[in-house]
């Protein structure tokens, strides 16, 4: 889930959840980019940015960054493979986690 | 007549462990062994020494001070846990001789196996079970059946692959039709002239059902769960693509459901790479 910060609180390997623009509509940053200290800080102060949305991580940002007709995507693919269908919220679980691992596959390619 | 059955029934060269965990658990069933004791006894193996402590400097055990001498390092496991992980070190290295081939490849079997023992642990720590790396050698012995038959009939296994696949059937299936014998069977009948403890053989023969005949048994029914997530997750293969659905009657006693899909998945895909990474030998 995406979650409110102060510029100081950034951390290195932080994915920025939303695209970021200046007051001339302007894309300054897109949404998914990995975050990096020194210049795009240096860009958001000059903005008078000082609050962003970001992912904490790659797993994070990739239920966010993979829009949800990829997810139905991965999930239709995945459940051709299986066979079977999902009764309850024990085999969701392990049907989620897959869905997830996938998505990670996805978002590195 | 089944030649494949006589080949199996009068093979004679069954794997053995090796001397030093008898040894041990020599050692481990006599009440007056110390610590020391069993110190000395491992650090005659300096492979084994190098591994315990790698194993318990990971992050699966995610201690926060670093061990760096084989007496602390049982104190951490304790000796019920010590000989579970040398038995897994053990396993793998016995096989080690096995030739892959176009239909079974070693490596990609052990980390599947890895991977389960993983999954199984972790299921286990959240589940908030004492003896995590019983888990993880259940994990790693569970199909070592399949290891048994490959070793007997070498590449002559593969006509059970071909016929899984031709006939759409299940591994098991497909064994019962050409061998007469399962790997479940043959890994049980291994893991007994081992004198494996009673809940490993419990998972060898059961992990496919999940169920002990009718009976909850909470080792082989997260073996039974975390052998098809190890396959819903693609890591390493069995030599079977087929992903059965778990049995549903398990989860009338086993629930994980409050698990945190992500931190889950994180978890295993950690404990996964540096389970590898310690075990598996190139």
């Amino acid at each position: 889930m995406p979650r409110k910060v102060k510029l100081d609180d950034i951390e290195e390997g932080q994915i920025l959840a939303e695209t970021l623009s200046n007051k001339y509509d302007q894309i300054l940053i897109k949404k998914g980019t990995l975050l990096n200290l020194d210049s795009h800080i240096r860009v958001l102060k000059m903005w008078g940015i000082n609050e962003i949305s970001i992912f904490d991580d790659l797993i994070d940002a990739s239920s966010g960054s993979v829009n949800s007709e990829e997810i139905a995507n991965i999930e239709t693919k995945l459940l051709n493979e299986i066979g079977w269908k999902i009764k309850n919220e024990n085999d969701k679980l392990l049907f989620d986690v897959a869905v997830l691992s996938r998505i990670g596959k996805f978002n590195n390619e | 007549m089944n030649k494949l059955l006589d080949k199996i029934e009068n093979f004679d060269d069954f794997p053995t462990l090796p001397t030093i965990y008898y040894k041990l658990v020599d050692a481990l069933s006599n009440t007056s062994t110390t610590i020391k004791d069993l110190s000395n006894l491992v650090s005659t193996d300096i492979a084994l020494t190098f591994k315990l402590l790698k194993i318990v400097n990971s992050s699966i055990y995610g201690l926060s001070t670093k061990v760096n001498s084989i007496d602390k390092a049982i104190f951490h496991l304790g000796f019920r846990e010590l000989k579970n992980i040398i038995l897994s070190t053990k396993i793998i290295e016995i096989f080690s001789d096995i030739n892959s081939n176009s239909k079974f490849d070693l490596v990609e079997f052990w980390k599947h196996s890895i991977a389960v023992g993983a999954i199984s642990r972790i299921i286990a720590q959240e589940l908030g079970q004492k003896n995590l790396d019983e888990y993880l050698l259940s994990g790693i012995t569970h199909d070592i059946g399949k290891l048994v038959l490959i070793k007997i009939l070498g590449p002559e296994y593969n006509v059970v692959f071909i016929i899984m696949e031709k006939e759409g059937i299940s591994l098991i299936e497909a064994e019962q039709k050409v061998l007469g014998i399962t790997h479940q069977e043959i890994g049980l009948k291994v893991a007994e002239s081992w004198n494996l403890d009673p809940n490993i053989l419990n998972v060898i023969r059961y992990h496919n059902d999940g169920l002990v005949g009718s009976n909850y048994d909470q080792l082989v029914g997260v073996v039974h769960i975390s052998n098809i997530l190890a396959k819903l997750l693609g890591l390493g293969h069995s030599g079977c693509d087929r992903i059965t659905q778990p049995n549903q009657l398990l989860w009338r006693r086993l629930d994980i459901t409050k698990f945190d899909k992500e931190s889950f998945y994180e978890r295993i895909k950690t404990d996964y790479e540096q389970a590898n990474e310690i075990l598996i030998i190139n």
